[in-house]
């Protein structure tokens, strides 16, 4: 698989700063042929269709999803509605910059975007065996965000 | 005279985002159309200025929306606004007529100033 760690550190960093106004301290995590997450309680998830399959994870904690999604709207108080849908958008912004840097590179991988979801709960455990995995963490002043980026692997 | 926009997009962090960038007294938002079916229902009843299109919805999608809307009226000014922003798309929407390509996220600034470039071009 390409590298796209350094391309997916650019993304969410910037996309942070734009729309949350959070400076993210961005440390990447060793890359692992298998993608098991340990949930901290919020994730979502955004497929990736097109040359190469993949997904996006975002996962936080809920306290973290709270604070970022107060930050982003700009209020004091929102609920989870409104948490939800926030979160949503901004997986979908920072996986839609992914993907477009992404095909600018390479013009005939024509990656587009599923819909997100989003799973809230304790002890949630995902697993994506058949995907190699780019994965980082952005540590902001809302609280830390988890980012695997996968694809499936090649034959 | 206030410019009419109408938001098409399925996201209620967005339709607050577009609220707060337009909030000037020049602008008025005529209408919020959760999908692209009925956004081309509220363009016809509402008859907007101006349009801000998501690409990604259910029931329709952003680009079918702006065909039907261009089929009615030639003339709309559609702004679309999309987490994706590669060429590929970009030529996509320019060749069923839209004008304008906002990528997200997009500064208060940007959109306020795509706005009125799109009115102010006719």
């Amino acid at each position: 698989m390409d590298n796209y760690a350094d391309l997916v550190s650019e993304a969410i960093k910037s996309n942070l700063l734009e729309m949350a106004g959070v400076d993210a301290q961005i440390s990447f995590l060793e890359a692992q042929a298998e993608d098991t997450f340990i949930c901290h309680g919020f994730v979502i998830l955004v497929g990736i269709t097109g040359l190469r399959k993949g997904r996006i994870i975002f996962d936080t904690t809920r306290e973290t999803a709270h604070e970022l999604s107060k930050r982003i709207n700009q209020e004091d108080a929102v609920d989870l509605d409104l948490i939800i849908d926030t979160m949503c958008e901004l997986g979908n912004i920072v996986s839609g910059n992914i993907i477009t840097r992404i095909n600018n590179l390479h013009k005939d991988s024509k990656l587009m975007l599923a819909p997100p979801s989003v799973l809230m709960g304790d002890k949630l455990t995902l697993t994506s065996p058949k995907v190699g995995v780019e994965k980082l963490v952005a540590v902001t002043p809302a609280g830390p965000l988890v980012i695997s980026v996968g694809f499936e692997r090649g034959e | 005279m206030k410019i009419k926009v109408l938001i098409v997009d399925d996201s209620p962090f967005i339709h607050k985002a577009i609220t707060r960038a337009l909030s000037d007294d020049i602008y008025e938002i005529c209408g919020i159309a959760k999908n692209g079916k009925e956004g081309v229902e509220l363009y016809s009843q509402l008859k907007p200025d101006v349009v801000t299109m998501d690409i990604t919805m259910p029931v329709m999608d952003g680009l079918d929306s702006s065909k039907q809307i261009l089929a009615l009226d030639p003339k709309a000014r559609i702004i679309m606004l999309s987490a994706m922003g590669d060429e590929t798309l970009m030529e996509q929407a320019k060749s069923i007529g839209v004008k304008l390509f906002l990528q997200k996220p997009f500064k208060s600034e940007e959109l306020v100033l795509t706005v009125r470039k799109i009115y102010l071009e006719g």
